[in-house]
């Protein structure tokens, strides 16, 4: 029962394309051979529509040496004879139903617009931005309201919380993520304590490389470090996830099911960084002190007791309380950012990716920010 | 006189399957499983869900190795790396939910694999996406729209425009009316007729439509305890006395695909 007719059959290897214009009887002919198929074809119709000066088009068409013809290479010939007639007066029948197919010559069909001036253009990028960042701001709010509308949900009736999510994300972004921490805040302890070594063994007092350590340590660093880290793993994995949900229609399935989506993806991922940036901030602490503890004990030979004992007596605790207050403001600003960056995916890959991308970048930035703005209001605190 | 492009190719069936196995850990899927598509026919495939068709077609496909057995297009053994690429220009797929890429317009969705496999002008390119776009039955409109904006029978349409994009020698379809209304399927029907006529294409498709096997399967492979049991066109096959062949055909729905079209 197989059809009548050509099947394009499994090429062992293609000819190139090639055409011949002969002067004959009737007029110009186009002579063609080799493959006209989309992988023989290459540059071949710009060369022959260069060629053809207008008005005088090949009325006639030779297919003696032809190969393989398709779609493209049909398209290409009614193209160049400005009509189907030749292909159908031609003896070869696979040539006749292709142009069929393929049709009269096609007017130009990109739609170009109309160029706009220098001025409207200027404006209208502007505007656009504008409106842009209105959008984004009015998208941040909106995500808050309702992060604080849930999450005071939650503090009303505390059995909504699904502790399952919350558990598996402690877990993912939380202990999972101690170990990179404690290395990273290892190395940022050794680094500080070289150079205030080395710094201040010129003024004769390189003791004070206990404090220096301790108070960059506790103060900035633990929580810092902890933080960013945080925002490179998690906040790219929180808008990963919910943005992949999104794509998938599965938030969509979730709401007619009654199920909140904040409820059931913002929450419990908001409370597992605020439970664990703290910890891991501590566990920064730690690693940072061993860091510099270790550097003052091969450089200095500033033994290990001794620097714990000159730790404890010097450095007051109020710095590691400063470092661990940041900590939850970093947790909420990390996890609102992936968690909201996820949601507002569409349908489309490069927004899932556009998402990602400023889920953390815009984490580590208010990260940045707001440990700024803490170090102004906490010495304007005198603390 | 009538003459046709010198054959250069070989006279090997497009699809061979021969004693395939397939199994996922402990689960067997196929178990000496042999199939034949003939040049230039449409093969229904039919089989209970979860029996393994998609599984099957991934195989074809080369996605998912076998585990006995040999699968060859054209006669080449896809497992041999060396004519994967000739092989892959030459066949054209739907996957079962379009698989269309998210980012790009339809218009680029169907320009992508000329760009990947040919060094056409840009132009000409542009005006053969048109061209197959319209033939998928999808208005001029429609080029310009990116997949999450059509409806589910046009991203179907917009994965057959760009599975037709360079004129294979066989397509592949999974599933390609379900989730249609019956309108669409019918033209759906149609579309794939016209195509395999005007195209000269072979056409391997899985299906549960029993008015998609009526109407356009030049016969119908079934699917069932791990092997293919038949294949035959859909008439003899529903004089077949093997139980799910009978249930399949011989239930309510199939006796009114059966009174529709005989
Ligand atoms: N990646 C996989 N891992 C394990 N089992 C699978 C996998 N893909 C499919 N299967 C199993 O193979 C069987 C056939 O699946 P499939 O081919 O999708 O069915 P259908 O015939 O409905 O298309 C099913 O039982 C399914 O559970
Ligand atoms: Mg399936």
């Amino acid at each position: 029962m197989s059809v009548p007719g050509h099947n394009p059959p499994f090429e062992v290897g293609v000819e190139s394309a090639r055409y011949e214009l002969r002067q004959s009887g009737e007029g110009l002919c186009l002579a063609i051979g080799g493959d006209w198929t989309a992988f023989g074809l290459g540059n071949l119709p710009t060369e022959i529509m260069r060629s053809l000066t207008e008005g005088s088009r090949p009325k006639a068409l030779d297919v003696q040496s032809l190969g393989h013809v398709d779609s493209a290479g049909a398209l290409a010939l009614v193209e160049a004879l400005g009509s189907t007639a030749p292909l159908e007066a031609s003896d070869r029948q696979d040539l006749r139903r292709l142009a069929d197919l393929v049709g009269a010559p096609s007017e130009a069909r990109q739609v170009t617009e109309p160029a706009a001036s220098a001025i409207n253009t200027f404006f209208a990028r502007i505007g656009r931005q504008v409106e842009r960042f209105i959008g984004q701001i009015w998208a941040v709010m909106d995500f808050q309201g309702r992060l604080v509308v849930a999450l005071g949900r939650h503090l009303r009736n505390p059995k909504r919380l699904r502790l399952t999510p919350l558990f598996s994300v402690m877990e993912q972004a939380g202990i999972n993520a101690i170990p990179i921490v404690m290395m990273m805040c290892f190395f940022i302890g050794a680094i500080v304590a070289l150079v205030g070594a080395n710094l201040l063994s010129t003024f004769g007092v390189s003791a004070f490389t206990v404090e220096l350590v301790g108070v960059a340590i506790l103060r900035e660093f633990g929580a810092v470090i902890a933080a960013i880290l945080f925002a490179g793993r998690s906040a790219s994995a929180f808008a990963a996830e919910i943005g992949a949900m999104r794509m998938n229609q599965e938030v969509d399935a979730m709401k007619v099911m009654g199920v909140d989506e904040f409820d059931a993806l913002v929450v419990p991922r908001v409370l597992a960084a605020l439970l664990m940036v703290p910890i891991l901030t501590f566990c920064g602490d730690i690693g940072g002190i061993l860091g510099g503890l270790l550097v003052s004990w091969a450089t200095m030979d500033i033994s290990p007791v001794f620097f714990l004992e000159r730790t404890v007596d010097t450095v007051s605790l109020t710095h590691f309380w400063i470092g661990l207050v940041k900590a939850p403001f970093f947790a909420l600003v990390i996890a609102a950012a992936g968690c909201g960056k996820g949601l507002a995916v569409s349908g489309d890959t490069e927004s899932l990716g556009k998402g990602v991308t400023s889920a953390v970048v815009q984490s580590i930035f208010l990260i940045i920010m707001f440990d700024a703005i803490f170090a102004v209001i906490f010495m304007e605190l005198d603390l | 006189m009538t003459s046709d492009a010198p054959d250069r190719g070989s006279a090997a069936p497009p699809i061979r399957v021969t004693g395939l196995r397939t199994e996922f850990g402990d689960t067997l899927i196929h178990d000496d499983l042999n199939l034949d598509v003939k040049a230039g026919e449409i093969l229904g495939l039919v089989g209970g869900s979860g029996s393994g068709k998609s599984v099957l077609l991934n195989t074809i496909l080369g996605l998912k190795t076998p585990d006995a057995g040999k699968v060859e297009l054209f006669g080449h053994d896809i497992q041999e790396g060396g004519e994967r690429d000739e092989v892959e220009r030459r066949i054209g797929v739907l996957f079962q939910n379009g698989a269309l890429f998210s980012a790009l317009t339809v218009q680029e969705n169907v320009e992508a694999p000329f760009l990947e496999h040919s060094d056409l002008p840009m132009e000409l390119v542009g005006k053969l996406a048109a061209l197959k776009i319209k033939l998928a039955g999808l208005p001029e409109d429609a080029g310009a729209k990116k997949p999450a904006e059509l409806s589910g029978g046009m991203r179907k349409r917009a994965g057959i425009a760009r599975a037709i994009a360079l004129d294979p020698a066989l397509l592949f379809l999974d599933e390609p009316t379900s989730g249609l209304d019956p309108i669409a399927a019918n033209e759906f029907d149609e579309l794939i007729r016209t195509l395999r006529d005007a195209l000269g294409l072979t056409v391997f498709l899985i299906t549960h439509d029993l008015d998609t096997l009526h109407a356009i399967c030049d016969r119908v492979a079934v699917l069932a305890e791990r092997k293919v049991i038949a294949v035959a066109p859909v008439e003899d096959l529903e004089r077949s006395e093997h139980p799910w062949v009978r249930d399949f055909f011989q239930g309510p729905r199939g006796r009114a695909a059966q009174r529709t079209y005989n």
